[in-house]
């Protein structure tokens, strides 16, 4: 425009000032005919034309720009694919994701795989014994009952296993003494069954003893309950009648006994007291007792005094 | 719970559990007796757990039981697990089926948990959570690294979908 302005002042012959020089309508409109604006139109116009510059395409510009999923990275990307996977996908994630599959073919492959990372439930593996599981309403009601029971049941055999066989003699023979009168089934031990008691028990304090002299038939003698022991005692009659006749009315047997250490024999002396056959009987059946369970020494001998 | 309500979990989640015990130790007898553990406490707990609960509380039984068990067992367990490095010996495993238990085999032992428990029971991560004793959070992060490596381990062994 100026360029054509100008060609078109050396054409007429003039010059413009500042002020006029800014404003070019003006000019044109006061200082150009109609004709000489015509001209210059034409003028202007074909210079447009001629400097417009050629249009230059460049084909398939569009690889040049970047997809959307490029702004992530390939973590990114696989961290959308399990959220996918894991259901864990927004609307807008979900959108993002699609578009991403569309234009992105490896991501298409990663997201395959990442689906088939979903286990699909084996239905080949079955449960045999439901039915066994089931519960009837019998069982219910009876539930409470049942564990409270066996709860019981499970004191009494954890009281039976820790029961301290070292308990004073006194006490044991009051239970023996007891246990007379019940059909509880007793084994009264051989002499090679006395020798095994301290291996199998296990008790460093526990000195098993046997009779060796005075009572040797009853002793040796077996019986299955306490009250067939008592026969036993019965049974020896010349013994027991020996005894109650006698007018100290006490016999003292003799014994062989462990060391704690189970390794020195030595002889124990028991007071048996047959003041009355009831009282034998005990006394005798204490005896019964000591060869199946053996007693510590101190027990023995306070029983002695 | 009732008794109806009890019997009907057993209808429901046995065979859920066993499976997902199954799957974990290998071993149908040793699942059976978690599995009858699991519901001999959900009876003795009747009048504590709600029917709603009883699943999870079921699951929970199961998955800690099952651990202390594989923990006992734990030097054998990994001497069984087969040498997953050497891709070769999948050839022989064209179903995706197979190919999956073999690659869930790859995984440790939480991350499996984590696996089932989300794919065969759809829980959600909160349950989950409940379950392994472990938090929300542990647990996405958990399955995340698990889906990972199920998937390298699809792309180690080159497996295309028929």
């Amino acid at each position: 425009m100026i360029i054509s302005y100008r060609s078109m002042m050396e054409k007429t012959g003039k010059s413009l000032d500042m002020a006029q020089s800014e404003n070019f309508d003006q000019i044109f409109a006061q200082e150009l005919s109609m004709e000489e604006l015509d001209q210059a139109l034409l003028e202007l116009e074909s210079f447009v034309k001629l400097d417009k510059p050629a249009e230059v395409i460049l084909e398939g510009a569009s690889f040049l720009k970047k997809p959307e999923y490029s702004s992530f990275s390939e973590e990114e990307r696989e961290n959308l694919c399990i959220k996918a996977v894991e259901r864990q996908l927004g609307a807008q994630e979900r959108q993002l994701l699609k578009n991403w599959l569309k234009e992105d073919k490896s991501l298409q492959t990663t997201f395959k795989l990442y689906k088939n990372t979903r286990l699909q439930k084996d239905f080949s593996v079955v449960f045999a014994g439901k039915q066994k599981l089931k519960k009837t309403s019998w069982q219910e009601n009876m539930y409470p009952w049942l564990t409270r029971f066996l709860a019981a049941a499970c004191f009494v055999l954890f009281v039976l296993a820790f029961w301290n066989p070292n308990e004073p003699m006194q006490t044991q023979t009051i239970a023996l003494a007891q246990d007379l009168t019940t059909t509880e089934p007793l084994r009264i031990a051989q002499e090679n069954d006395v020798e095994q008691t301290p291996k199998q028990m296990g008790r460093k304090n526990i000195v098993p003893i046997k009779k060796v002299q005075t009572l040797a038939s009853p002793v040796d003698a077996f019986a299955s309950t306490p009250a067939q022991a008592l026969q036993i005692v019965k049974a020896e009659e010349p013994l027991t009648e020996t005894l109650l006749a006698q007018s100290t009315r006490e016999e003292k047997g003799s014994f062989e006994g462990l060391d704690k250490d189970n390794n020195l024999k030595k002889t124990e002396k028991i007071t048996l007291d047959f003041s009355n056959e009831k009282e034998g009987a005990k006394s005798f059946f204490k005896l019964l007792s000591l060869s199946i369970s053996g007693k510590k020494k101190q027990s023995l001998a306070r029983h002695e005094h | 719970m009732t008794l109806k309500e009890y019997n009907q979990c057993v209808d429901l989640h046995a065979n859920n559990i066993f499976r997902f015990l199954v799957k974990q130790i290998r071993d149908k007898d040793t699942a059976k007796d978690l599995v009858q553990d699991a519901f001999e406490r959900l009876w003795l707990n009747l009048n504590e757990v709600s029917f709603e609960k009883g699943k999870s509380f079921l699951y929970t039984v199961a998955y800690r039981r099952m651990l202390d068990i594989l923990r006992k067992k734990r030097e054998h367990y990994l001497e069984e697990r087969p040498d997953f490095d050497h891709p070769d010996q999948w050839r022989d495993y064209n179903n995706l089926k197979d190919i999956m238990d073999k690659a869930l085999e790859t995984l440790p032992l939480q991350q499996k948990s984590l696996v089932l428990l989300r794919d065969y029971e759809d829980y959600a991560y909160k349950d989950i959570a409940e379950i392994t004793g472990l938090s929300e959070s542990q647990v996405k992060v958990y399955l995340f690294r698990a889906r990972k490596a199920l998937k390298d381990y699809l792309v180690k062994i080159n497996f295309k979908e028929a």
